[in-house]
């Protein structure tokens, strides 16, 4: 039965050649787009996580703090829940690290008044990121005694998280229609082709056949065409790796980071298995259901 | 074997008459071989429908090899299609399949065997004497779109009888047969009858009636035009 069917699936798959073509080719594009934009937001949410975990605030010290009261500064910022780590950044070092990134400048700097310099700690926040308990952390950094000023550097990153969010649900949305699309287009080719199958499923069912030989030619044909669009669709990934790769690394190394976060192999194989299931389920899907009829 | 009893079937359709089978009580003994006799729209191809299982009566009752069709489930209504070899009207071959898949189709759809048990390792040899035995051994790799209407036919026939079945139906089986061929393939309906099948041919062909004396019954307008309804010699 298997081989009958077989042959079933591809006689019937050598009719109509032409809307064939442009339906595995729709479905590669489809598979290719998503998984394109599958990428992006892979790559959208690491680098919110990223950002999202970088969090810092500087405690700007008190200008008249006396050199000797640092250090219990420092303790009592230490000992704040939602601390992870403080470091106290004298203005010695202040100034040092400012001479390594803009030497040009340090010949004027060293020049200034020793209270201008600003002594500060920076402190890195642990948890998850929720802005109240950031807010929290804020607050207490505040009220320790010798802080004059406490900085959330998140504010900085705030428009860029923002930007990667909404990226991010564009990307989904993207998929979700897309993924929409393909399914309307597989449904109604397989419903359309299985309305110019009924006969074979007639003729089956009236010679005694069980119902897992009846819609085994339907299984066969929507798993081969399935698996074309899918393989396609994988080959075209890999191909669009390989020729964009250098220059998506270059576009977004300035916001640094990989635009490739998900395994592109893998993603392809995954494109393939996809395409093959829904070829096959969505002709499983037409075939059964005009035998309800 | 096969027993129908006030057997009635209508369709809601205008367009037809209100009964295309009316009260009709019938029994057929197991190894008999009988006609049914009546015009175009008398309603033989709805009875011999109503015998698989592809037709449902509106009212009464079918027995068929000991299974009521009204009670079987879809299942069973298919194992009871496996022991039913069936020359249709519109024959019903795949036209994408040569006559040797299609013949080979009935055998397959049972898992390569029969329900005389016909193994996997000799199906090959039946399929090849089926379609010798109606004479379609010389188009056997043909596909069955390219044949004449009565080499399809004939590989219709080779079709229901492969499996070697219980009952044998036929549905105008000569209808695009020459002379030859139709005496030729009514030898083949007596050889399976002397094998033990029950053989069951509705046609409108007097002649073969004639010429091959079996019990028949007419049909007419949906009705067994016998005394009481009830078919008789």
């Amino acid at each position: 039965m298997h081989v009958l069917a077989l042959r079933l699936a591809l006689s019937h798959l050598k009719q109509k050649p032409f809307s064939r073509l442009v339906v595995v080719t729709s479905m590669a594009c489809i598979l290719l787009i998503n998984a394109v934009v599958f990428l992006l937001f892979q790559s959208f949410s690491t680098s919110l996580a990223e950002v999202r975990a970088a969090r810092f605030m500087t405690a700007y010290l008190d200008a008249g703090l006396a050199p000797g009261k640092e250090a219990e500064v420092l303790s009592a910022v230490k000992k704040i829940p939602g601390v992870g780590s403080a470091q106290l950044v004298s203005r010695d070092a202040f100034l040092s690290n400012f001479s390594k990134y803009f030497p040009q400048l340090s010949d004027a700097v060293s020049t200034l008044e020793a209270d201008t310099i600003p002594r500060y700690v920076k402190v890195k926040v642990s948890g998850s990121g929720d802005g109240d308990a950031d807010a929290q952390v804020q607050s207490r950094l505040q009220s320790v005694h010798g802080i004059e000023m406490v900085e959330l550097n998140q504010h900085r990153y705030a428009g860029l998280i923002g930007a990667l969010s909404t990226l991010r649900k564009l990307a989904l949305a993207l998929m979700a229609g897309m993924s929409a699309a393909l399914l309307c287009i597989l449904l109604n080719h397989f419903k359309l082709g299985s309305a110019f199958q009924n006969q074979v499923r007639t003729t089956l069912s009236v010679l005694g056949a069980r119902p897992s030989h009846v819609f085994l030619p339907f299984a066969i044909e929507g798993l081969i065409e399935g698996a074309l669009g899918g393989f396609l669709a994988a080959a075209l990934l890999l191909a669009y790796g390989r020729l964009f790769e250098s220059e998506m690394n270059e576009l977004f190394a300035a916001i640094g980071y990989h635009p490739y976060h998900f395994e592109l192999m893998g993603l392809a194989m995954v494109l393939a298995m996809v395409g093959t299931l829904s070829g096959m389920t969505g002709s499983l899907w037409a075939a059964v259901r005009m035998a309800k009829r | 074997m096969i027993t129908l009893t006030g057997v009635t079937k209508n369709y809601p359709s205008s367009q037809r008459p209100a009964s295309i089978l009316e009260n009709v009580n019938l029994k057929i003994t197991k190894g008999e071989f009988m006609y049914v006799v009546g015009d175009s729209g008398a309603g033989k191809t709805t009875l011999l429908k109503m015998l698989y299982g592809e037709e449902v009566p509106n009212r009464g009752t079918i027995e068929i090899l000991g299974q009521d069709l009204s009670k079987a489930d879809p299942a069973r209504i298919q194992a009871l299609r496996r022991r039913i070899g069936v020359i249709f009207q519109d024959l019903r071959l795949i036209d994408d399949l040569s006559a040797y898949d299609n013949v080979a189709l009935s055998l397959e759809t049972s898992d390569g065997k029969g329900p005389r048990n016909i193994p996997h390792f000799s199906a090959r040899r039946a399929i090849d004497e089926s379609l010798a035995m109606v004479g379609a051994g010389g188009f056997a790799k043909k596909k069955v779109s390219s044949l004449s209407g009565g080499e399809r036919q004939r590989v219709a026939a080779a079709r229901a009888i492969v499996r070697q079945p219980e009952i044998l139906i036929a549905d105008e089986p000569t209808g695009s047969l020459d002379r030859e061929h139709t005496w030729s393939l009514m030898d083949l309906f007596q050889k399976m009858h002397l094998r033990g099948a029950t053989v069951l041919i509705a046609t409108h062909d007097r002649e073969i009636v004639r010429r091959v004396r079996r019990r028949s019954c007419v049909l007419k307008s949906g009705k067994l035009v016998v005394e009481e309804g009830i078919c008789m010699f």
